[in-house]
């Protein structure tokens, strides 16, 4: 198991985290948008995460058993959020329907807020992972110089 | 004389440095897959395995073999610490998440820090071991 896989589950994981903070930030930046290009209100999305093993490129060197416990993640998929819409009344809004409420996007900002923390936190606990994967790699540099 | 100057100590730390570098793989697939649903933390668990094949067998006392011919089989294979390998093991939790994922990122942390000074410690033990042998080989300058 050489060094590069250790920074490649990490990069993967730096990679998920982002997607996450961009799909936090369209549901932010839209909690107000009742018009979408497909009709009706925003719809909230959120990201799924899969665990997928990762696969070095010294397959045979390595320790069979070991191989299961490295996984990389990876965004499996960004799917709308399953609860409807939030319905305000506004009659004099142009979004309005007959009895004058208007479909809010689900967006709670509190949460979305929440999870935007989380997803910063976890992307700075990789970066740490990286940190450490390069000190180990440089200090292992150094043993032959004296 | 040349194997004690090339000591087991050698084997040792080169094997440390490689199931540490282990470990710090598996640690650092965990912090990556700490939001993934349904991710079992894990560990790898090597130190009981390299104690056991850093530490000689004892002599046996009774009816000492010889070996009366360098083309004879030893008696005892000394257990090889270049073939221990580290296992692969669950990571106890008693936080499981609404996710089923097992992951404690602090308790990762701490164990990606201390596996990484562990790491460090033992290559710098390594440099000075290869620093001690240059000494030696080079006295006569």
């Amino acid at each position: 198991m050489d060094m590069m896989t250790g920074l490649q589950v990490s990069f993967s994981a730096l990679n998920a985290q982002r997607t996450r903070m961009n799909v936090i930030a369209s549901n932010l930046a839209n909690a107000q948008s009742t018009r979408t290009p497909e009709g009706g209100p925003y719809k909230r999305q959120e990201v799924i995460f899969a665990a997928q093993p990762q696969r070095s490129l010294f397959e045979g060197m390595l320790n069979e058993q070991l191989r299961d416990g490295v996984n990389t993640v990876h965004v499996l998929d960004i799917v709308n959020d399953r609860n409807g819409t939030r319905l305000e009344y506004e009659p004099d809004h142009p979004d309005a329907n007959e009895q004058g409420y208007v479909a809010y996007p689900n967006v709670n900002v509190m949460r979305e807020m929440v999870d935007l923390i989380s997803a910063t936190r976890a992307y700075e606990a990789n970066v740490t992972a990286i940190n450490s994967s390069k000190d180990m790699a440089l200090r292992a540099l150094q043993i032959g110089r004296v | 004389m040349i194997r004690d100057l090339f000591s087991s100590t050698l084997d040792v730390l080169h094997k440390t440095l490689d199931l540490r570098q282990q470990r710090h793989t598996v640690l650092a697939s965990n912090i990556a897959n700490a939001e993934t649903p349904g991710f079992i933390a894990k560990d790898v668990r090597f130190e009981e395995a390299l104690r056991a094949a850093a530490t000689p067998p004892p002599l046996p006392s009774a009816l000492p073999l010889m070996r009366t011919h360098p083309e004879h089989l030893p008696l005892i294979h000394p257990p090889s610490i270049r073939n221990v390998q580290g296992t692969l093991v669950v990571t106890p939790s008693d936080d499981v998440g609404h996710d089923l994922n097992t992951v404690s990122i602090d308790q990762e942390m701490a164990k990606l820090t201390t596996n990484t000074m562990h790491y460090n410690a033992s290559a710098e033990i390594l440099s000075r071991a290869f620093d001690q042998l240059k000494r030696t080989v080079s006295e006569t300058q």
